[in-house]
């Protein structure tokens, strides 16, 4: 019957509708696919290429990984006595790793009592005024992070620490500002997404508004603030233009957290324009870059598990 | 609606307020300017089950929600007249909720069991209280025996109480609520989420549970349950406690016609 119907139309509709439906949905598959395999070229092609490049570091230049991810000395320019490039890049993978745990233990403890301020004690105010604030510092563009931060954090730095105001410190403070919103925003999603019935089950027990949030909201929602916190790890890890502004760019391990220092990003970005392509230079610069890869993507493995452990425990 | 005035307190010469554990007094709830719950005055006593019964929006939830302050909790909600807990008034401003609390216990719909071990969700409650440690695992089996989910649970006491199933979670709930030690328990609709053999088993604990001294209250919409499990009932229907008494008495012989309508299923 169903047939019969779509048969009977078919004859007066073709001439009115350029393709018949089956073919239109040929089509819509397509489109949608072609996107996606669009992407996945790109991704594997990014990936094949950082991958290349940066491996012919080792493969034709014949650095030795182990000396290029322990060297303290960077200067790939030089050569060592025993003719090896000196292409130390443990002071940027230091610097990188320093500015990233300092950064994130900045801002965590503002972001969860922000959120908890937004979920648990104040929703009203939250929604209307801190939630447009949240999303506004994440609108910011990295450049004005940084032109505020050479202005205000180094200045403000030098002026008790001595030294430059460069550094670290300084870039772990420009940095914790910059990734406090995405921080906020997750962990609010997190405690929001704690159920009712389980504060209420707390109150009944006679426990404090404070006990509650300490002991079921916050416990609770550990999976989701840790995965804020990562994807904070990852922004702040990534970061290159405000870290550059503020860091200093010495490609040495610092003594303290007021010296000069260097970041993965920062070097790459300062040395990459100058450089000529194929030249052991450039190679070591993609070897940095490979190293922020490959950083990104346990960023992105670790959130994946934490989800994935959340799915055991709530099942 | 004569009724309610003449049948306030089911049977006024046997419940007077002294040898009562709780009782309400002329007690109102309002959400904003509308009265949920118009006067209500109900006396419980130790050992004893009373079920509230009525259809949905009667206000017999909201009534079990003032007997431990939890309405305190809900933005906008005011409360009337007086609650009397071992003949001091529960309203006044000056008492403390959190204390009252741990001796009035409460168990909801939904089954609540923390993000935490099975353990760890009984030792909630006495851990936030200043429990030593050492008298915890005494406590938690303790407890578990008596909301009968020991056997069921002895060796998995470790493992996420987000495991278990749906009655067991509701009897770790009940468990987590007893941990406490409290006088009076306040059930919402314990079992409405449960299959029947979870809420045979629900019942039982509940009986058994009375039997060893405390007062228990539980909210339902289910008729059968009510007579299984109570010594006494109070039928609400639009806000007002309409009837109460001794559960057989209200069952065989309802004084009001609302009730017998409702008893035999004309509406509800």
């Amino acid at each position: 019957m169903i047939a019969g119907l779509a048969g009977g139309g078919r004859g007066t509709a073709a001439r009115r509708r350029p393709l018949p439906k089956a073919q239109l949905e040929k089509v819509g598959i397509g489109v949608t696919g072609a996107c996606v395999v669009l992407v996945i070229v790109l991704v594997a092609t990014l990936i094949v290429m950082v991958c290349g490049q940066g491996l012919a570091t080792f493969t034709v230049d014949g650095v030795d990984p182990w000396a290029f991810l322990t060297g303290t000395v960077w200067n790939p320019h030089a050569s060592a006595a025993d003719g090896q490039p000196l292409m130390g890049a443990l002071p940027m993978i230091f610097g990188s790793f320093a500015v990233t745990l300092l950064s994130c233990a900045i801002a965590l403890p503002v972001a969860l009592c922000l959120a908890i301020f937004m979920v648990e004690l104040a929703p009203e105010i939250g929604r209307t005024y801190f939630q447009p604030v949240v999303e506004l510092l994440v609108g910011i563009p990295s450049v004005v992070y940084g032109l505020v931060g050479l202005e205000v954090v180094v200045t403000w730095t030098r002026s008790w620490a001595g030294g430059t105001g460069y550094g670290i410190f300084s870039a772990s403070i420009v940095l914790a500002v910059m990734i406090l919103p995405t921080i906020t925003s997750l962990t609010v999603d997190a405690l929001a997404a704690v159920p009712d019935a389980w504060r209420n089950g707390s109150y009944a027990l006679g426990c404090t508004k404070w006990q509650t949030i300490r002991s079921v909201v916050v416990r609770s929602a550990i999976p989701g603030i840790l995965t804020a916190l990562v994807l904070g790890m990852a922004r702040a890890f990534g970061e290159a233009l405000a870290v550059q502004m503020v860091i200093g760019n010495a490609a040495q391990i610092p003594a303290s957290l007021f010296e000069l220092a260097a970041t993965l990003t920062s070097i790459l970005t300062l040395g990459i324009g100058n450089e000529a392509s194929g030249t052991v230079y450039a190679n070591a610069l993609w070897s940095l870059a490979l190293v922020l890869l490959v950083m990104s993507l346990a960023f992105i493995l670790i959130v994946h598990l934490i989800g994935k452990k959340e799915e055991v425990t709530d099942g | 609606m004569n009724a309610s005035s003449s049948a306030v307190l089911g049977a006024p010469a046997t419940s007077a307020p002294a040898s009562a554990l709780l009782a309400t007094r002329d007690l109102t709830v309002s959400y904003g300017a509308k009265e949920a719950l118009h006067p209500t005055s109900l006396s419980f006593r130790k050992g004893e089950v009373t079920a509230f019964i009525g259809p949905s929006g009667c206000g017999k939830s909201t009534l079990l929600r003032c007997l431990n302050l939890m309405n305190r909790e809900v933005v906008g909600c005011t409360m009337g007249g007086r609650i009397l807990y071992r003949g001091r008034d529960i309203l006044a401003p000056d008492v403390n909720v959190y204390e009252l609390r741990t001796s009035i216990g409460m168990v909801f719909q939904q089954p609540t069991p923390f993000r935490l071990s099975i353990a760890a969700n009984v030792a909630f409650g006495p851990r936030h209280h200043g429990l030593a440690a050492s008298r915890e695992a005494d406590l938690v089996e303790r407890a578990l025996r008596r909301a009968a989910l020991w056997d069921e649970v002895k060796d998995d006491l470790k493992k996420s109480a987000l495991a278990l199933s749906g009655g067991q979670q509701q009897r770790l709930c009940i468990a987590r609520a007893l941990a406490m030690e409290p006088e009076v328990l306040l059930l919402d609709e314990p079992c409405s989420a449960l299959d029947p053999i979870s809420t045979f088993a629900i019942e039982e604990t509940i009986r058994d549970i009375a039997a060893s001294g405390v007062c228990v209250i539980i909210v339902t919409h289910n008729m059968e349950q009510a007579g299984r499990v109570s010594d006494r009932c109070a039928f609400f229907y639009l806000g007002t406690m309409v009837e109460s008494g001794p559960t057989l008495e209200l069952f065989n012989a309802p004084r009001t016609q609302r009730l017998s309508d409702y008893l035999t299923g004309r509406f509800g």
